[in-house]
């Protein structure tokens, strides 16, 4: 588990059936020790904090990889009491990346589901009464990982998550290959969240906002606000995972600088 | 390795200032003292198996075993039972930071329990490990840090694992993103 989710009151673990065993290795039909496992499904562990006896597990069927998570917050109802768990990741839905980043072959399972795979900011939302997800729908079809927010919005419903994107290619490529970050981006993640739910609940495959990071990059140009804002690197400067560094005495969430280092090709 | 930019203001210019108000950043990067960065340099390759080792279907199982059993020698070597790295974020340990510090201070001050441990320090923390003391801004490695509070550590944390899950290959670890 490369990463887990907090809110306030719970924990998310993520188990994700991407498996490190030896055991893999002396199956009847053998793995190699690092496997994605694509028979088991993916497992949201969720417990109160402090209370790890008391916990309720969130199956999605379909097996995905989530290395980072966004930011994930508690729903309340009326007497207080937390009636869902709201989460934000960077979701792959197949395991192509370990593969690239070992520069080992990717096997043609892998590379079938991973053939218009592309890694995106998918919206969880675990209801705790029914034991069931109730929402899980991707918010934007741009490639999406490194997501930042400002350390004091984290656990709460935050408007603004901040992160790395690409004018064209993706981050599966092999590390040292084209995965180059050349544009940081801003999400109105409430925003494009409410208009999903609003499609209805269930898991949807497709994103809130369909446009591509080109196309957001274009129509940014033209007038300014909108709920994703893209900032292109200038030609031939790359960057990477950035950090919100808040401005003192600022007035708002997204008040403030995106820090990140800096790379002329 | 940990980076590090050093913004330094305007009163410690010294000679980096230039022209305008605001003096350069600098920029500095040093190694930290683990372990696994002595048997590193005796071994002049990464003592710890790859992913690229641990997933390619077309390694051997001789090769596998070897960097098992090198990866371990670390954790004998560390006397830790774990592999420790810094390769998650770095945390500034301090008291009065952040939205609740006041709140804090007044249970603190109602419960007359003191100030204790240093005023603030860099902590370099990795998954499978204790957080590790860097000096700023030279980033030097200055010890291994259990957060000690007088009464619990992270040795006798609420939670810990027994000894033979300590020592289990849970705990070893690729020296990730």
């Amino acid at each position: 588990m490369h990463d887990f989710g907090c809110t306030r009151t719970h924990t998310i673990f993520l188990n994700l059936p991407l498996t490190l065993s030896p055991r893999n290795m002396f199956q009847l039909k053998p793995q190699p020790l690092i496997h994605f496992d694509r028979s088991l499904p993916s497992e949201f562990i969720i417990f109160p904090r402090l209370h790890p006896d008391r916990i309720m597990r969130f199956i999605d069927p379909e097996p995905c990889l989530i290395f980072h998570t966004a930011n994930s917050w508690d729903d309340y109802d009326r007497q207080g009491q937390v009636v869902a768990i709201n989460m934000l990741g960077c979701r792959f839905k197949s395991a192509k990346l370990v593969y690239s980043a070992g520069a080992v072959d990717v096997p043609k399972i892998e590379r079938q589901f991973g053939a218009d795979d592309t890694v995106l900011l998918y919206y969880y939302r675990f209801d705790l009464r029914t034991g069931l997800i109730s929402h899980a729908f991707p918010l934007s079809t741009i490639p999406f990982e490194f997501p930042t927010i400002p350390p004091a919005y984290g656990m709460q419903p935050s408007r603004y998550v901040y992160g790395c994107t690409m004018a064209s290619g993706s981050f599966d490529e092999r590390l040292g290959g084209a995965a180059k970050v050349d544009c940081l981006v801003k999400l109105d993640v409430l925003e494009l969240i409410s208009r999903g739910k609003r499609r209805g609940q269930g898991k949807w495959d497709d994103a809130v906002d369909t446009r591509s990071a080109a196309e957001i990059i274009r129509e940014g140009s033209r007038h300014d606000g909108g709920v994703i804002s893209i900032f292109k690197c200038p030609d031939g400067w790359y960057a990477q995972e950035p950090r919100f560094v808040a401005r003192e005495n600022g007035r708002g969430e997204d008040d403030g600088y995106l820090l990140s280092y800096g790379k002329l090709a | 390795m940990l980076h590090g930019v050093y913004f330094p203001t305007s009163d410690q210019s010294g000679q980096f200032s230039r022209s305008r108000s605001e003096p350069a950043p600098i920029y500095t990067n040093r190694h930290l003292a683990t372990p696994l960065l002595d048997l590193t340099l005796l071994l002049l390759r990464s003592p710890i198996p790859s992913i690229a080792l641990l997933i390619s279907p077309l390694s051997s199982l001789p090769k596998i075993l070897t960097a098992i059993i090198q990866a371990f020698t670390i954790a004998i070597r560390a006397r830790l039972g774990v592999l420790s790295v810094a390769n998650t974020s770095v945390v500034w340990w301090a008291k009065g930071l952040g939205t609740e510090a006041e709140e804090e201070k007044l249970i603190e001050d109602d419960l007359g329990i003191g100030e204790v441990g240093g005023v603030g320090r860099l902590l370099a923390t990795c998954e499978s490990g204790p957080p590790l003391e860097v000096r700023v801004p030279g980033l030097e490695t200055v010890r291994w840090d259990r957060l000690d509070d007088g009464e619990e550590n992270l040795g006798n944390r609420r939670g810990g694992w027994e000894w033979f899950k300590r020592w289990g290959l849970l705990r070893v670890q690729e020296v990730g993103p």
